[in-house]
């Protein structure tokens, strides 16, 4: 029941969840996220709109974590860069918890709806892990793009090295490359 | 909110000591006559000493417009000229464009109404178009007023003053500007105190002119539409001022004086302002310079020589390597 | 149960938000990944600039000249007697806000001195205490402030958080170029010794062997010769790239990242196929051995000194004219500085192609055309002979580089040579190409790794605009003209859109040459298996 109210509500739910999660930002920049609708003008405020809707989808059709991965690689690749700890930078999650329980508020209490709201709220802690797993993937992948920039800036002195070796031992390695790392 | 709240301070501790000043009958000739001479030379001075003292003694040294279009190459590909000029009718073009109808600030419209997911925002069509109400009424109106500076009244003014009152709403006539200067000002004081990011980089230097010009045009609407102004005695001032043989003729409202000693102020205050955009964007070395870089040579008065590595150098310093490798050598 | 549930506004106290910001009282923060290490004292010393000490941008103590503030000020008042631009964008800003959200750096990080306003306010607030009337009588109600440590901190934060990418001059409605306030901010900076290492190390080692590496000459020709070797194994064909060759047609300037770093080199591939297949009398230089200039990035002095042996070059090897590779920020310099510093180069002749007659009379004073000009002009005239099919493994959109784009307006001649090589072309949106592009965030010698985490900030309106083509069109390549984008877009893309490669457009050029004599090409120039058939493109 308290998934199709939240469906039903989606639009008022989300409204909600995106306000929280936007006063995480400075008033002044707040305001650019929400009002600047082009995707490209406003990445984050477009990755905000997008994931948190299809978040909110997943919860409510059954939580499917291959999926909501997916989900969550738009906002939490974004914070991860934005210098925020990690706890705030996944800290939009647990918002949507806060958003739940006063939609819940508004239903008849009853023990069956208590029991909803606690298998929504593990869902949600569900996806916390998640994006913590996501976030700690996007900070590593921040040191191995360092790492394969630095190489490949001197990309033809260490070809020349490796190859000066391969050439004298046989000419044929030398087609040998490094695989592309993208 | 904070600079918001100096600068309104600021203007109301001004506009209450105009009000007070323009009771008193004996500061009159003040107000009417010695103030507007004084705020004219004020702006004169100050403007011809920032524009050719300051602005105009400092070189361009280097030619850096910003181009924002095709350059001007290849016979065969068509350069954008106006956006990206190669020619002085072209930077005349672009300056035009850029004075008159705010081409740089319209191109955050173009962006912002291309369709996004969904909605398109229109953020900077709104201060496009209240850039744009706020500074051609202006225009017009300053226009407007030479009625009273000239007798007979000059062609022009009265035509404006036809076009202007074309919908011939109330009596007497609404003037479209004076409707648009509000909405305009209004607008951009309104955005500046409520929109977060903006009222971040505000100044108070930023609201109180705003707030002036509009206490001006209020003033002004005022004496028009719902006081009962003696336009024969304030011409005659007007013309007196013009022509040097200034007089304070009897009747005139103290409203009169309110006016025009807030728009002495705004003229006195001017050059030390933002409000010198007005000529600066004239000589902005990034609109008012053709990009023809490399087809016109731009010389830097000041281009002082400096220490290089001249090929002599290098080549005493790597010269065994030089000579390893097989290259060629100046001085083997 | 219902007590249970905070309500709306207990909840709301759980916020992060900064309550009253104000940027007149607001310190920069260093934190890793977002600023740049300072410059070592070695290359300061080499290059005769103030200060050289071991500091860090961490420490409290920056060990500023005792006199720095008088230094600084009397480097100001200086500028403001040399440069109507300066004076004039410290008067004339009337924060209309129209340039806020036009700065990569400030919608990839909300914060909000990266604001182009704002960025610039730094230096004016400093201007106002000290040059203006109305600042001297009302302090910060008039918007100035007292130029202390902190505020000295702030301006190495911030003109080092801007890539001089020009886009906010495009709309701000007087023309205010934030990339002009903060390469002076950078030149006052410069004068107390706060200069970062990846903008000094490279202009320390182009003073002294040429280019930005630092490679001398022997290696300079090895490394050309081991691009000449691995073009062979790919085509068949032997070429003797020409170095120092005195009394050549033309002489070659490009930035040295085309000889040492990928994927840059496999532009310098197309550059070479190219030549070959035109028969260009042509020469490298080993002295003039880049035409970047990382001066452009500290100072105007810099720049000239770097930029003097060009035409020094030119006229030493007796060429006609010079011919510039792909590269953004020497195209900057080229444009819009070389003639004027150190021209007129009055020894050289009026560049005309040696292939189809063409004239470039725009080129007429500074003698120095762009490859794509050259290129584009082959291809106009009919003198290549190209096999766009030879890169239908590519689906191919194209990144306009700030300084191509808004500082000469190269926007045509790229995307005519495209769609002559690639058959798969796609326009990224169109709010962020051409005079509107998104900068790669590591332009202005900010690309360097220990400031990544910014620089994946700046890159973000580039990465997402990528994505957006990949995920539509099923775009591999994002090509570019510019060695600062091949060394800083791999990175951007590997985090925000994995799956694009970054090349140049001569790269695709040379993979579509036909050349005589050549095998049969199995692989692109990167040595990756080229499509069979059109039908197999990876689309």
């Amino acid at each position: 029941m308290l998934k199709q109210q939240l469906e039903r509500d989606s639009e008022e739910v989300l409204k909600r969840w995106r306000a929280r999660i936007l006063e995480t930002y400075p008033d002044q920049t707040a305001r650019f996220l929400a009002s600047e609708k082009d995707e490209f003008a406003n990445p984050i405020g477009h990755a905000i709109h997008r994931d948190t809707r299809d978040l909110l989808s997943e919860l409510t059709a059954g939580l499917d974590l291959g999926r909501a991965r997916r989900a969550l690689e738009g906002v939490v690749r974004i914070r991860a860069v934005q210098g925020m700890p990690p706890s705030e930078a996944i800290g939009f999650i647990p918002l949507l918890k806060d958003v739940v329980r006063e939609r819940a508020a508004l239903l008849p209490q009853t023990d069956e709806l208590r029991g909803e709201v606690r298998a929504l709220e593990a869902d949600v802690d569900k996806l916390l892990l998640a994006s913590l797993d996501v976030f700690v993937a996007c900070r590593e992948s921040i040191h191995d793009v360092a790492q394969s920039q630095l190489k490949s800036m001197v990309h033809v002195l260490i070809e020349r090295a490796n190859r000066g070796k391969a050439r004298d031992r046989a000419p044929s390695e030398s087609e040998a490359r490094e695989p592309r790392t993208t | 909110m904070k600079r918001f709240l100096q600068a309104a301070m600021l203007f109301g501790v001004l506009l209450a000591g105009v009000v007070v000043a323009s009771q008193a009958q004996g500061l009159r000739s003040v107000l009417g006559t010695v103030l507007p001479y004084a705020a004219v030379a004020v702006l004169l001075v100050g403007v011809i000493y920032r524009v050719a003292g300051v602005w105009g003694r400092a070189p361009v040294p280097f030619r850096i417009p910003t181009s924002c279009g095709q350059q001007k190459a290849l016979s065969w590909i068509k350069p954008s000229k106006l956006d990206n000029p190669s020619t002085t009718l072209g930077v005349i073009g672009r300056m035009a464009l850029e004075v008159l109808v705010f081409r740089s600030l319209f191109r955050n419209v173009r962006t912002q109404l291309k369709p996004g997911p969904k909605l398109a925002y229109v953020g900077g069509w709104e201060l496009w178009a209240a850039a744009m109400a706020f500074h051609w009424s202006f225009l017009l109106i300053v226009l407007r007023h030479m009625r009273y500076f000239t007798e007979p009244v000059a062609g022009f003014a009265t035509m404006l003053a036809a076009l202007d009152g074309f919908f011939e709403i109330g009596v007497p006539t609404l003037y479209v500007t004076n409707v648009l200067i509000v909405a305009g000002l209004g607008y951009l004081l309104l955005r500046r105190v409520f929109d977060p990011q903006l009222r971040m980089i505000s100044l108070a230097a930023d609201f109180f002119p705003l707030l002036l010009l509009l206490s001006i045009v209020v003033t002004g609407g005022l004496m028009r539409y719902f006081g009962h102004t003696d336009v024969a005695s304030i011409k005659e001032l007007a013309i007196g001022l013009i022509t040097f043989h200034p007089v304070v003729p009897a009747g005139i409202g103290s409203l009169f004086f309110v006016h025009l000693t807030l728009v002495s102020v705004l003229l006195a205050y001017l050059p030390f302002s933002k409000l010198m955009h007005m000529p600066g964007v004239f000589l902005s070395p990034t609109r008012n310079l053709a990009n023809n870089n490399r087809a016109e040579r731009h010389v830097n008065p000041w281009n002082a020589p400096v220490k290089v590595h001249t090929y002599e150098e290098w080549e005493e310093e790597f010269h065994d390597k030089i000579e390893a490798c097989g290259l060629p050598l100046d001085k083997p | 149960m219902s007590e249970k549930l905070p309500k709306p506004e207990e909840l709301s106290t759980v916020d992060f938000r900064p309550v009253d910001y104000d940027w007149m009282t607001a310190k920069a923060t260093f934190r890793k990944g977002t600023y740049s290490y300072q410059a070592a004292p070695k290359n300061l010393k080499y290059l005769g600039l103030a200060n050289p000490r071991e500091w860090s941008p961490i420490d409290d103590d920056w060990k500023l000249p005792d006199n720095w503030k008088t230094i600084i000020l009397e480097g100001l008042r200086e500028r403001l007697d040399k440069f109507r631009s300066l004076g004039l964008f410290m008067d004339i800003c009337v924060r209309c806000g129209a340039c806020a959200d036009k700065c990569h750096f400030y919608i990839g990080s909300g914060d909000p001195k990266n604001m182009p306003v704002l960025r610039a306010e730094l230096l004016r607030s400093v201007y106002r205490r000290y040059f203006t009337t109305t600042g001297k009588m009302f302090g910060a109600l008039a918007g100035a402030r007292e130029l202390d440590v902190s505020l000295l901190k702030e301006w190495f934060y911030y003109f080092y958080q801007c890539t001089e990418c020009r886009r906010c001059s495009v709309y701000c409605p007087y023309g205010i170029d934030t990339a002009e306030i903060t390469m002076l901010g950078r030149e006052l900076l410069t004068l107390v010794g706060c200069n970062i290492n990846w903008v000094m190390e490279p202009v320390a080692n182009c003073f002294r062997t040429g280019n930005h590496l630092g490679i001398q000459p022997h290696a300079f020709k090895d490394n050309i010769e081991f691009v000449r070797d691995e073009l062979e194994e790919v085509t068949g064909i032997h070429i003797d790239p020409p170095i120092n060759k005195k009394g050549a047609e033309v002489l070659f300037v490009t930035p040295s990242a085309d000889v040492f770093a990928s994927p840059a080199i496999y532009t310098l591939m197309g550059y070479m196929l190219l030549f070959h297949h035109i028969g260009l009398d042509y020469t490298f230089s080993a002295y003039a051995s880049d035409g970047g200039n990382f001066g452009l990035f500290a100072s105007h002095e810099l720049m000239k000194r770097l930029n003097a042996k060009n035409y020094a070059e030119a006229k030493r090897l007796g060429v006609k004219w010079i011919l510039g590779g792909e590269c953004g920020h020497m195209w900057r310099v080229m444009h819009q500085y070389m003639a004027t510093m150190n021209g007129p180069a009055d020894f050289l002749e009026v560049p005309v192609s040696p292939v189809t007659g063409t004239r470039f009379e725009h080129a007429r004073s500074t003698k120095m055309v762009h490859i794509c000009e050259f290129t584009s002009d082959l291809i106009r005239h009919g003198k290549l002979k190209l096999d766009k099919s030879r890169n239908d493994h590519r689906v191919v959109t194209f990144h306009d580089s700030c300084n191509p784009a808004r500082s000469v307006g190269i926007l045509e001649e790229p995307r005519y040579v495209l769609r002559n090589v690639v058959n798969q072309f796609h326009e990224m949106p169109e709010n962020t190409i051409r005079e509107h592009t998104f900068c790669c965030g590591g332009g202005a010698g900010l690309g360097n790794d220990e400031n990544m985490e910014m620089r994946l900030r700046g890159g973000m309106p580039r990465g997402h605009a990528v994505r957006h083509v990949r995920d539509a069109h099923g775009v591999n390549l994002l090509a570019c003209i510019c060695a600062i984008d091949k060394a800083t877009l791999p990175a951007l893309v590997d985090y925000w859109s994995p799956g694009v490669d970054v090349g140049g457009v001569h790269e695709l050029v040379g993979n579509a040459l036909v050349m005589e004599g050549e095998n049969e090409r199995t692989t692109d120039l990167r040595g990756d298996p080229m499509a069979t058939s059109k039908g197999e493109s990876d689309a």
